[in-house]
């Protein structure tokens, strides 16, 4: 008999290919036929994602083309008067995922080396259910908490703010001018929430296949328990973080409609650091006026759309990469 | 206890930089206290990120709680509420028009509409039913292909990697998709069914991806075992691949479901608009689901408005926490078999 | 001018009653001086009547459509018919794009066919049936300050943020006795493109064209300081919560939030309040085409808000089932009747009876074919 495969040794073995190759050739047929449907499923899957990026791609076309490189790098976006320029856009995605990111990151791997390192049993458990739960609230849900119940106090939190950093250099430019509860600040703090559980989960799993024998050896080694992780789990993990990292980026990048209600929705967003002052970020803008677009406007908002998955898609590639060269290195080093 | 001597090779203590003449005394002072905090930031993090679960939940359990009701979910949507309130409301349309008729002629309150939000939840069973419907084969399929007969091959690869390259697409994209190409390009405007293609798009590469890690886990001896007795792999697969991943399969995709019920970005240019229950129940017609009319209605004003968004938003997430609960529990099982 | 404003009083009396039968019995009878065709129309066939109707657009109509079309549902039911119709407030820009897809019924919408929409239609021909007007208000929160003036150059200034706090000597010109406090203002704007949007700026454009840079249109490049907000209730509830902040947004939704209104100085250098009176005035003084659409923009009459915004149904005139044209039909009639008595209670401004009448002939040209 042989032992069973582990897990991740994945596709059946050729010996029961064999097997089956062995076998009378009655229901070569219906094998035949089901092998026929399952690639067929298969390849449907690569026709979808075809059909998405042509069918997208092609209604941006005529923003692209006519508007050139003027459409990915200016900032000026006047939809009455033909002018599409979606860098403003895409400043505002960027600062409200760094935003994201920056808060939920140090969060996620504290609440993972938490669940891993030091919670009892019992409260792993909890843990995880709390995570899966902050997972499952839907984005719309966030923006009515958001838009209800903390705009106003918000607002007067950031006008107090704006108004007492009014002289000094710097901060005048970082924290002024909030004259609403809405705000790139409002929208990454939200996103910090929506990203911090599947940050977490995939930091989980990369704490969980560090090897117990490199833990326990480095407390042998009279190390306390923050040197261990330091020393032994972070180094071993760090590769997989940053897929995490990576992967709740682009997840915050693509976030739409509690950004769409939260980040003040600056009609023509401008290049600002700002962070207390409305502005805009691509699905927000896309979100909040395709439905009414037609013409070079609407060819403009889709372009967004497909500058969004690109930029999601070499995040994603990317971090694949990134996630591989970490784990040589390191493997290397050890 | 007596010191340790850490050996020069090993790379482990390399990393940490221990000193070589470490004593298990000394962790005290500055190192014991740094991992009191470090300790104590990880617990901090925690509770932290249960603050905005509870806020969240608490504001749409009280908020919401006060107007759920078995009404208020098969109720129509009342279209006429802006008006009554403004109707009813003599002194403020006084204020605004100088020779308002209410003033003169004290006319009869007339019964403001009571809330309800009867066609989102019927809009929302039935994209996402239908789009579990469109998805859930569909992905299975695919699962079987790239476990059970592509494998390694690059044709397998490929497909995996594409359906990982899915997974990134924002939701929003798939909206775009389904509204350029099929609200647009073959004219068959919003409803329903686009709602549900769109929403399908979203679940298939989730389905995939967790379709074949549940396939993966089911244990090689079986399909040898099957392949001994003279079975293809067709069968093999219907009669003990799937069944033995079986809890799996449904863990995966009722987590798949969950995700599409409450998405909002891909169904807002598809699915057009509804206020009663009558025109929610067609797959082919113009619907609403509940994130939907969610945000409608945060957008709406009015006193009305934010009760049944509250309301809406408590059966949104009761929705949603149930399908992940079941397949939380379901996967619980099945892991621990 | 006053018969129709006595026409309307006698009018309004009745539409606050909630069985819209009665309210078809009373308008009907202070119809009958003016227009005795539609008294009998009004009543007759409505047996008849079996089918739905949709329709979708302007958001600005949508409150008093919402509210004639559940009326006139009623009505129909009553009579023994059914006519089940739904609106949807998606964008005029949406509607207009709905129709000439054939995917809805109707439109409603707060500006024409633009040039660019036109091809999506082909050689069918479309009618604009004016429905009601109203007025597009500059909406403020300002403590301690109910009453306010604005110039259409000052107006031009403070949304182009170089007018930044409220005590500016260009507000003071307009409110030489008002006590102004420093405040700042902050402005707010719709995100979403908007057929109000689109006629608060054509106002601009209009009375203020040496100051007023933006130009006009559904979305326009607002200055970074500004903020938005979704929809024209999302505007109101931004300026109810922030003083200093001003906005624009129809009366009704300014009602609804209890804001400040500024006066509004029109081609004349008065200064008039929004009310659907002033607004009804503006629309009697537009210049009507033959298509029946008109701009009560910038009118220059007395007593008439200059910002006042129009707002049409546009129908196929041909249309393809007769069942459909029949609701349609009865549906207009009931709209530009009883239905007018409805506006003002709901802070529109009815239509000019003369307005009023020509939409009522028009209804005629909607065939079958």
């Amino acid at each position: 008999m042989t032992v069973v495969d582990l897990p991740t040794n994945g596709p059946a073995p050729a010996s029961a290919e064999m097997a089956s190759a062995l076998a009378s050739s009655k229901g070569a047929g219906p094998d035949k036929a089901f092998r026929g449907l399952a690639v067929a499923a298969g390849v449907t899957v690569l026709v979808i994602l075809a059909l998405i990026t042509y069918s997208t791609t092609s209604s941006a076309w005529p923003a692209f083309t006519k508007y050139g490189a003027g459409y990915f790098f200016s900032t000026d976006w006047r939809p009455n008067q033909q002018h599409f320029g979606i860098l403003g856009f895409a400043w505002g995605t960027a600062v409200i995922s760094f935003i994201g990111v920056l808060l939920a990151v140090p969060t996620s791997i504290g609440i993972a080396l938490f669940a891993t390192e030091v919670a009892p049993r019992r409260l792993r458990r909890s843990i995880t259910t709390v995570m899966d739960l902050l997972a499952a609230v839907p984005s719309v849900v966030f923006g009515l908490v958001g838009v209800l119940v903390l705009r106003v106090p918000l607002g007067k939190l950031f006008r107090s703010i704006g108004d007492s950093v009014h002289g000094v250099p710097v901060l005048r430019d970082v924290l002024g001018q909030g004259s609403s509860g809405t705000s790139l600040l409002t929208a990454g703090i939200v996103l910090a929430i929506m990203i911090t559980p599947i940050i977490t989960s995939v930091s989980r799993e990369v704490f969980n296949t560090v090897p117990r024998n490199d833990k326990e050896g480095a407390l042998a080694l009279g190390a306390t328990r923050s040197e261990m992780i330091t020393g032994v789990v972070i180094p071993h993990s760090l590769g997989g973080l940053t897929g995490a990292v990576m992967l709740g980026l682009g997840r915050a990048m693509g976030e739409t409609i509690a950004v769409t209600l939260l980040i003040g929705a600056s009609s023509s967003p401008r290049i600002t650091a700002n962070i207390l002052g409305p502005s805009d970020a691509m699905p927000a803008a896309i979100a909040r006026n395709l439905s009414e677009a037609s013409g070079d406007f609407r060819a403009a908002l889709i372009g967004l759309g497909v500058t969004l998955f690109v930029i999601t898609m070499v995040i994603n590639v990317g971090s694949r990469r990134l996630v591989a060269v970490v784990d040589r290195r390191m493997k290397g080093a050890a | 206890m007596t010191a340790t001597t850490v050996p020069p090779t090993t790379s482990v203590a390399d990393r940490l930089k221990v000193p070589s003449d470490v004593r298990v005394s000394t962790i005290k002072g500055a190192r014991f206290a740094r991992n009191r905090i470090a300790t104590g930031a990880m617990a901090a993090a925690f509770v932290l990120a249960m603050l905005p679960l509870l806020f969240v939940m608490g504001n749409v359990l009280i908020k919401g709680g006060d107007v759920i009701s078995p009404k208020f979910l098969t109720r129509d949507i009342p279209t006429t509420a802006a008006a009554t309130e403004l109707k009813n409301d003599c002194a403020t349309v006084s204020k605004y028009d100088p020779t308002a008729s209410c003033k003169t002629s004290a006319a009869p309150k007339i019964a403001e509409p009571k809330p309800g939000i009867g066609p989102a939840v019927v809009g929302t069973l039935i994209t996402t039913l239908l789009s579990a419907a469109l998805a859930i084969p569909l992905g299975l399929l695919a699962a079987i292909y790239l476990n059970e007969y592509g494998k390694r091959n690059r044709l397998a690869n490929f497909i995996r990697f594409m359906t990982d390259v899915m997974t990134g697409v924002p939701s929003i994209v798939m909206g775009i998709f389904i509204y350029t190409l099929w609200v647009l390009q073959f004219g068959q405007g919003r409803s329903a069914l686009a709602a549900s293609l769109a929403l399908a798009c979203l679940m298939l590469p989730i389905v995939v991806r967790s379709s074949e890690e549940m396939l993966r886990l089911v244990p090689n001896a079986l399909r040898e075992g099957s392949a001994a007795l003279g079975s293809r792999t067709w069968k093999t697969t219907l009669r003990v691949v799937l069944p033995t991943a079986l809890p799996g399969l449904v863990s995966g995709s009722m987590l798949a479901v969950a995700r599409a019920a409450g998405e909002t970005a891909p169904v807002l240019f598809t699915i057009g608009a509804a206020n009663t229950v009558a025109a929610a129940t067609t797959v082919t017609g113009q619907s609403t689901t509940l994130s939907f009319q969610i945000y409608n209605l945060i957008t709406n004003g009015g006193k009305i408005s934010p009760q049944m968004a509250w309301g809406a938003a408590l059966t949104l997430i009761v929705l949603v926490m149930v399908l992940t609960t079941i397949a939380r529990t379901v996967s619980a099982r099945f892991t621990m078999r | 001018m006053v018969a129709v404003l006595s026409l309307l009083a006698a009018a309004c009396g009745s539409s606050d009653s909630d069985g819209a039968s009665s309210t078809t019995t009373k308008a009907a009878a202070s119809d009958g001086d003016s227009t005795t065709t539609t008294k009998a129309a009004d009543t007759d066939g409505l047996d008849k009547l079996s089918g739905k109707l949709d329709g979708a657009g302007s958001s600005f109509q949508d409150t008093f459509e919402q509210q004639v079309s559940a009326d006139f549902g009623t009505l129909v039911k009553d009579a023994g018919g059914s006519a089940t119709i739904t609106y949807t407030k998606s964008g005029s820009s949406d509607g207009k794009k709905g129709l000439a897809d054939k995917t809805i019924d109707f439109a409603g919408s707060d500006s024409p066919l633009k040039d660019e929409e036109k091809p999506g239609f082909g050689d069918r021909k479309v009618l604009y049936f004016p429905i009601v007007g109203g007025p597009i208000t500059v909406a403020y929160n300002l403590d301690g300050v109910d009453e306010l003036n604005l110039s259409p150059a000052t107006i031009a200034g403070i949304f182009q943020a170089t007018i930044t706090t409220w005590d500016d000597d260009a507000i003071k010109a307009d409110n030489p006795d008002a006590d102004l406090p420093s405040t700042k203002i902050t402005v707010v704007h719709r995100s979403d493109g908007s057929g109000t949007t689109s006629n608060f700026t054509k106002f601009l454009v209009a009375a203020a064209p040496d100051d007023w840079k933006l130009e006009s249109g559904e979305t326009v490049n607002w200055p970074a300081s500004t903020q938005g907000a979704e929809k024209s209730t999302g505007v109101t509830t931004a300026i109810g919560d922030t003083d200093g902040a001003i906005g624009y947004a129809d009366l009704a939704d300014a009602a609804k939030e209890n804001l400040s209104v500024a006066a509004i100085g029109n081609k004349s250098g008065d200064f008039i309040a929004p009310t659907p009176d002033s607004a009804s005035a503006a629309l009697a003084a537009s210049d009507v085409a033959d298509d029946l659409t008109y701009s009560p923009l910038n009118v220059d009459a007395d007593g008439a808000y200059p910002i006042t915004s129009p707002t049409w149904i546009i129908v196929d005139a041909v249309q393809a089932d007769q069942g459909k044209a029949d609701i349609i039909k009865a549906y207009l009639k009931y709209v530009l009747t009883t239905g007018q008595d409805q506006a003002k209670a709901l802070l529109y401004a009815p239509l000019p009876e003369e307005l009023a009448t020509k939409a009522i002939a028009q209804i005629d040209q909607i065939t079958v074919g």
